[in-house]
């Protein structure tokens, strides 16, 4: 799991990025805290336990790699691809991700409560045991994927389609869908009311 | 300090594991199951179990620990003194103790759920057993239970920096920040939506 080093700046409670001494909302300038870990992202394959909260990272190609106890939270990630990836146990709340590509992923027990989504694509992944809570997503796919007890309690989910994904015990309580296809999905087995959430 | 997490099948619970890498001691949070792959991962990273957190006395968070004490001689904390018929140190609210080098556990009693129930904060990690999930509060059987988790819940959980970390006995990995904006436990709309409003959780 990612160091809880807090921020040196007073009364901050936030940790600081990996390799810094602050929070990227601190940092003097985060720009040069986001290139050394894009360099880092760039170099291996095995992310393990990077802090890189806050930070804005654009237009790299990171597929096939392995993430392991990351904090991406409130970050901005744009144009960027994850395909074929592995994430086990990362936290993205409350991040932007605009354009990016997890396909063929392999995504487990990690949180993306609160992200905004758009134009991402999910397509044929496992993403099982994750936290979408509270997302707003737009224009993406999860099509052929595996959400296995997922949960999408109150997302705003958009021009977003889900088809042919296995929905068993997926959370879609008080979420907002429009334009939303789950064709060829087992609907029937999603949780889609309170009661059923404690059974 | 290294951080695994388990899916149980039985009873769909999670199991954690912390790992210390300084002194090689390991801790397990709700040993739902000790299963052959988790003892091979334990030995494999040469941890010992030194210690087990229950944070409430329902099986499907307790099973497995009559599987573990065969091999490890760990230290069981809870609320109640007997856990599968082993004695547990009893620890109470706001008790610190350490749990290996440089790293130590807070209680925090969150009752409503169960009378028992506990939650276990060490730094910015809170394994918050059934009294919360990523989304949802822990079910209980009657108003009183209900209204006493939910204060519990906010006075002890939900008053953590956003940025806290927050491992449930079942479903998937939350935050403070995520659950204060979008639990549907602290919504009264979903409250009225339901129509078994207390029932026992599995």
């Amino acid at each position: 799991m990612f160091p809880f080093n807090a921020c040196v700046e007073r009364d901050c409670d936030r940790n600081s990025v990996s390799g810094f001494d602050r929070c990227a909302r601190h940092m003097a300038d985060p720009r040069v805290a986001a290139a050394g870990i894009s360099e880092i992202l760039l170099s291996t394959t095995n992310v393990k336990d990077l802090n890189l909260a806050g930070l804005e990272i654009v237009g790299q190609d990171l597929s096939a790699r392995a993430f392991y106890g990351c904090s991406f939270m409130g970050s901005t990630l744009r144009n960027i691809a994850f395909t074929g990836s592995t994430f086990r146990m990362c936290f993205l709340d409350f991040s932007i991700l605009q354009s990016c590509d997890f396909s063929k992923s392999d995504i487990q027990f990690c949180s993306f409560a609160g992200c905004a989504f758009t134009d991402c694509a999910f397509e044929n992944s496992e993403l099982v045991h994750n936290n979408f809570n509270g997302a707003r997503i737009e224009e993406c796919t999860f099509n052929s994927s595996n959400l296995y007890n997922s949960r999408f309690i109150r997302s705003e989910v958009t021009r977003t389609e889900f088809r042919d994904c296995d929905v068993k015990r997926a959370y879609f309580l008080f979420d907002l869908e429009k334009d939303v296809s789950f064709k060829f999905s087992n609907t029937q087995e999603a949780i889609r009311n309170v009661d059923q959430a404690y059974l | 300090m290294k951080l695994y997490f388990q899916y149980s099948p039985y009873g769909s619970s999670n199991v954690f594991l912390l790992g210390c890498d300084e002194t090689g001691d390991a801790i397990l949070v709700d040993p739902a199951e000790f299963t052959v792959n988790l003892l091979r991962f334990i030995e494999k990273n040469g941890y010992y179990v030194r210690t087990v957190l229950v944070t409430h006395n329902h099986k499907h968070h307790i099973r497995g620990i009559a599987t573990l004490m065969k091999i490890y001689e760990a230290r069981i904390y809870a609320s109640k003194a007997m856990i599968c018929d082993f004695p547990s140190t009893v620890v109470r609210d706001g008790d610190r103790f350490d749990l290996c080098r440089g790293l130590d556990a807070e209680v925090l009693s969150v009752p409503g759920h169960s009378s028992d129930s506990l939650a276990f904060r060490i730094g910015k990690l809170v394994f918050t057993g059934d009294t919360l999930q990523a989304g949802l509060i822990g079910s209980t059987i009657s108003k009183y239970g209900n209204a006493l988790l939910r204060r519990s819940i906010s006075q002890k959980i939900l008053n953590l920096a956003d940025d806290t970390i927050l491992l449930p006995g079942h479903g998937p990995p939350s935050t403070v920040g995520a659950e204060k904006r979008f639990n549907l436990g602290f919504d009264d709309e979903a409250k009225k939506n339901r129509t078994r409003k207390y029932d026992l959780f599995l």
